[in-house]
C-alpha cells in the first residue's frame, strides 16, 4: 500500500490529469462559435475585455452583484484554495524562508508562511462548510445537483481538513515533505514521511488529480473559453449612426415615480 | 414509443423545411446521431454541457420557473435534460461514473421532456447575464429545438409560420395587393390627420429597403404610421417590399438550419434586387436579432449596412433633424420594455431611452431594465394558443415590474412582445383606466411634426 501510494500513484495522477486536460481542452477547441453569440453590454477595446473577464475570475464579480451569500462562500473557497496552491508551490520548495528575500529573519518568514496557510486553510474551510449547507438546504440547488456535486464538496473538504489538521495539531516539517516532492519529481521515489495524516492529505489529492478529468472542476479554464464567447468586442455599429457631436437636439424630461436611471 | 404527449400541438406535414419525420421507434437512436454530429457545431453548448458547477444563481433569474415554480424550468435543470445525454455517450465521466455525475440513458421519458421544457424557454439570455460561468441555456435550448425540427418534432405553430413566410415573405401571409391597399390606407390616415402628404413606396429601387414587422400592418398600424412619418421627416429615399414585409424570422428560435437562413437568404436577394444601401429593420426584438448579427454568418457578407429604425430615429434625434413635441404624448406615461433579443442580444440599450426622452414628457422606467430584463414570456416564438395559461403565469414578474411604475403606456419595440402583452396584462385596465401597450415609433408618430 505504501508502494502504491507513494511510488506509483502520483504518476498516476498526474497523468491522468495532464491528459484529460488536455483532451477536454481539445474538444472545446475543435468546437467553433458559428455565429455572433456576443452579450451586451459588449466590452469596447481589447483591455476592456480583459478587464471584464479578469475581475469576473478573480473577484467573481457577478455574484458579488447579485448574491452576497453566494459570494461569500464561493469567493472564499476559491480564494483559500488558491492560496493554498500557492503555498504548496513557494512554500515546500522554500521550507517556508521564501519571506526573507523580502528581508524578514527566517523565524518571521515561517512564522507568516505559518499565517497565511492556516488562513487559506480556514477560508476554504468555511467557504466550502457554507457551499455545501447551500447545496443541501435551497431548494433550487438540491434540485440541480448530482452526487458528484455533492463528492466533489466533500472531497475538497477532506483535503482541507487533513491539511488544517496537519497545520494545527500534527506538523509536518517542511522539509518532510519536500524531500518526498523531490523523490518523485526525479523519479526517485523516498519513503512516505510517517505522519499518518500527510498520507491521508496526499491521497486525497492524488484522488482530486484522478477525478478532476471526469468532473466539472476544469470549470477553471471553462470558464475563460465560455466568457470569451459572450464577453467580446461587438461588430460595430454601421457608419451611416455615426453623429457629430453638438447637434442634439434639446428636450426635458420629468419622471414621475418608479425608478430613475 | 409512440405518440408524445406533449404541452405544446405538433404539426405533421413540414413542407418547406426538408427533412423527413423519423418513426418513433427510431427517435431515440437518431436524437443521439443528431446530438453527436450537431454539439461539434457550437462551442456554446459544449461548454454548457461541460462547465454548469451546479451553482443555481441561474434559478431565480429565469421568469419561466419564477412563473410556473417548475422546478424543471431551473435554467441548469433545463440544460441538465441534454447535459445528462451528452454525459452518457460523449464523455469518459458519464461512461464511467453514470448517474454519479447525472449522466441518464435517453430514452422516450426524456425525449418528451426536452420537447416539453425546451419549448417552454423563451430563450431570452436572461440567465446568461447572471451565470457565473457566462452559460448561455439559450443556446441549449437552440440545438435542442433544431434536433427536434430533425426528427419531425415541431410546434405546429412555428410551422404555420415557416409554410407563410414560404409562401409570401411575411408571418401573416399578406399577399402584394393588400398590401399596397394598407400602405394607401395609412397614406389616407395620416392625410387626414396632418394634411401632410406621406407616401409609403412599395417594391421601388431605393436607397433604404425598410422591413416592417407584419403585425404593423394589422395589429400594430400605430408602428407602421410612425414609421413612415419618421421617413417622411427625414427626407428619405426609402421603399418597403411585398415580398419581404417581416422583419421577425421564427427561425431564430427552432431551426436555423433551413427556415432562419431561408429568410436572411430572403432578405439580402431583395435588399440586393432593389439595390439599397441599407436595410432598416422594424420593431422585432428576435428579427433584429436575426437579420444584425447573423445575416452575415448565414448568409455571407452583405454589400449594404443593416441598421433598427430606433437607431436611425435615436440619430436623427441627435443631429437635430426631427421635430418634435412631446406634449402630444402628455396623456401617456410611458414605460419602456426592453424586449431581451433587442436589448442583451443586439444592443438596442440607450437609443430607444434617446427617442423615448425626446417624444415623451413622462417617461418612467422600469425595474430591473436594460440587459438584467426580464422577458415579456414569449419570445422563443411560445404564442401558441394552447399556451395562454402558460403565457400569464410567466410574465408575473413584468406585471409587477410595470405596476411599479404606475404607467399607463407600455412601450414595447417588439411584435412578440405586443402580442403577448394584452393575454400577460388581461384585466390590467382595470387597475390602470386607459391602459395602453404599443411600440415606440408609435409615440414617435405621435409627437412628429410634420411639414
Ligand atoms: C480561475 C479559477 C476559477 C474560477 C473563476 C472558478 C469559478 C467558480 C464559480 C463561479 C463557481 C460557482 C459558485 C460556487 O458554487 O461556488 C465555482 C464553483 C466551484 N468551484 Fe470553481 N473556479 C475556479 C477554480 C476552481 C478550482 C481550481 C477548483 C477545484 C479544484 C474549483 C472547485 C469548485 C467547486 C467544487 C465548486 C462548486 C462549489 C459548490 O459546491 O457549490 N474551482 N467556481
Ligand atoms: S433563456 Fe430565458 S427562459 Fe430560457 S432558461 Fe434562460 S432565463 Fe429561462
Ligand atoms: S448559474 Fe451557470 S453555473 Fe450556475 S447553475 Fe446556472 S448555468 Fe450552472
Ligand atoms: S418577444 Fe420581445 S421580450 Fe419577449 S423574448 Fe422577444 S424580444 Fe424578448
Amino acid at each position: 500500500m505504501e508502494f502504491f501510494i507513494g511510488r506509483i500513484l502520483p504518476y498516476l495522477a498526474v497523468t491522468c490529469f495532464v491528459v484529460g486536460l488536455i483532451y477536454r481542452i481539445g474538444r472545446w477547441n475543435s468546437a467553433p462559435i458559428p455565429h455572433e453569440q456576443v452579450l451586451y453590454p459588449a466590452p469596447e477595446t481589447t483591455k476592456d475585455v480583459v478587464v471584464e473577464i479578469a475581475t469576473e475570475a478573480i473577484f467573481f464579480k457577478k455574484i458579488f452583484n447579485t448574491d452576497k451569500a453566494l459570494w461569500f462562500g464561493s469567493w472564499f473557497f476559491h480564494i483559500g484554495l488558491f492560496l493554498a496552491l500557492g503555498g504548496h508551490l513557494v512554500g515546500i520548495p522554500f521550507e517556508g524562508k521564501q519571506f526573507i528575500y523580502f528581508g524578514t529573519s527566517v523565524e518571521l518568514s515561517k512564522e507568516l508562511s505559518h499565517i497565511l496557510g492556516s488562513v487559506a486553510g480556514i477560508f476554504m474551510f468555511v467557504g466550502l462548510i457554507y457551499l455545501l449547507i447551500r447545496r443541501l438546504t435551497i431548494l433550487e440547488v438540491k434540485k440541480i445537483s448530482d452526487p458528484s456535486d455533492y463528492f466533489d464538496a466533500i472531497l475538497l473538504l477532506a483535503i482541507a481538513f487533513t491539511g488544517n489538521y496537519m497545520r494545527f495539531l500534527a506538523p509536518l516539517e517542511y522539509v518532510e515533505a519536500k524531500n518526498f516532492v523531490i523523490g518523485i519529481l526525479s523519479f526517485s521515489p523516498v519513503a512516505l514521511p510517517s505522519n499518518g495524516w500527510f498520507v491521508l492529505h496526499f491521497t486525497l489529492v492524488m484522488i482530486l488529480l484522478i477525478y478532476f478529468p471526469f468532473s466539472k472542476l476544469f470549470h477553471f479554464i471553462g470558464t475563460f473559453y465560455t466568457q470569451a464567447i459572450s464577453t467580446k468586442i461587438a461588430p460595430p455599429k454601421p457608419a451611416s449612426l455615426k453623429v457629430e457631436k453638438g447637434t442634439s437636439a434639446k428636450v426635458v424630461t420629468t419622471q414621475k415615480g418608479g425608478v430613475s436611471y | 414509443m409512440s405518440a408524445i404527449k406533449t404541452i405544446i400541438h405538433l404539426e405533421t406535414d413540414l413542407h418547406p423545411i426538408p427533412v423527413t419525420t423519423t418513426e418513433p421507434e427510431k427517435r431515440v437512436e437518431r436524437t443521439k446521431q443528431l446530438f453527436e454530429r450537431m454539439k461539434n457545431q457550437c462551442r456554446a453548448v459544449v461548454m454548457a454541457m461541460e462547465n454548469c458547477t451546479k451553482c443555481g444563481r441561474c434559478a431565480k433569474e429565469c421568469h419561466v420557473y419564477l412563473g410556473t415554480g417548475d422546478p424543471d424550468n431551473i435554467p441548469a435543470a433545463r440544460a441538465d435534460l441534454m447535459r445528462a445525454v451528452y454525459k452518457k455517450y460523449f464523455t469518459a465521466g458519464g461512461k464511467l461514473l453514470g448517474s454519479f455525475v447525472g449522466a441518464r440513458e435517453l430514452d422516450d421519458e426524456l425525449l418528451e421532456k426536452w420537447v416539453n421544457y425546451f419549448y417552454q424557454c423563451n430563450e431570452c439570455r436572461r440567465c446568461a447575464v447572471f451565470c457565473p460561468l457566462g452559460i448561455d441555456t439559450a443556446e441549449v435550448t437552440i440545438m435542442a429545438r433544431q434536433i427536434l425540427v430533425y426528427l419531425g418534432l415541431v410546434p405546429k405553430f412555428h410551422m404555420s409560420i415557416a409554410k407563410q413566410v414560404d409562401k409570401t415573405g411575411n408571418n401573416m401571409g399578406i399577399p402584394k395587393g393588400a398590401c399596397i391597399d394598407s400602405c394607401e390606407f395609412i397614406e389616407d390616415e395620416i392625410r387626414e390627420e396632418t394634411g401632410v402628404d406621406v407616401k409609403i413606396p412599395v417594391d421601388q429601387k431605393a436607397e433604404i429597403l425598410y422591413v416592417p414587422s407584419s403585425a404593423d400592418f394589422f395589429t400594430n398600424f400605430d408602428t407602421m404610421v410612425g414609421a413612415a412619418k419618421f421617413f417622411h421627416a427625414i427626407g428619405a429615399n426609402w421603399t418597403i417590399s411585398s415580398e419581404i414585409l417581416e422583419a421577425g424570422n421564427f427561425g431564430l428560435f427552432f431551426d436555423h438550419d433551413f427556415t432562419m437562413k431561408s429568410h436572411n437568404n430572403r432578405l439580402v436577394r431583395i435588399a440586393k434586387k432593389l439595390g439599397v444601401k441599407k436595410v432598416v429593420q422594424g420593431e422585432c426584438g428576435h428579427g433584429w436579432r436575426a437579420a444584425r448579427m447573423y445575416t452575415p454568418s448565414l448568409s455571407g457578407p452583405v454589400p449594404f449596412e443593416i441598421t433598427h429604425i430606433i437607431e436611425e430615429a435615436a440619430a436623427a434625434i441627435q443631429r437635430g433633424q426631427l421635430k418634435l413635441d412631446p406634449s402630444k404624448n402628455d396623456d401617456k406615461i410611458v414605460t419602456l420594455h426592453d424586449p431581451c433579443n433587442a436589448v442583451r442580444s443586439s444592443n438596442l440599450m440607450e437609443e430607444p431611452r434617446i427617442v423615448l426622452r425626446a417624444c415623451v414628457n413622462n417617461f418612467v422606467e422600469m425595474y430591473p431594465n436594460r440587459e438584467k430584463n426580464f422577458c415579456c414570456g414569449s419570445g422563443g416564438g411560445i404564442l401558441m394558443e394552447e399556451m395562454i395559461e402558460w403565457r400569464k403565469k410567466v410574465t408575473q414578474v413584468k406585471r409587477d415590474q410595470v405596476r411599479a411604475t404606475g404607467a399607463n403606456y407600455l412601450c414595447a419595440p417588439c411584435s412578440i412582445c405586443k402580442a403577448q402583452f394584452p393575454v400577460a396584462f388581461e384585466g390590467y385596465e382595470k387597475e390602470v383606466p386607459g391602459f395602453k401597450i404599443g411600440g415606440l415609433m408609435d409615440l414617435v408618430g405621435y409627437a412628429l411634426v410634420l411639414e
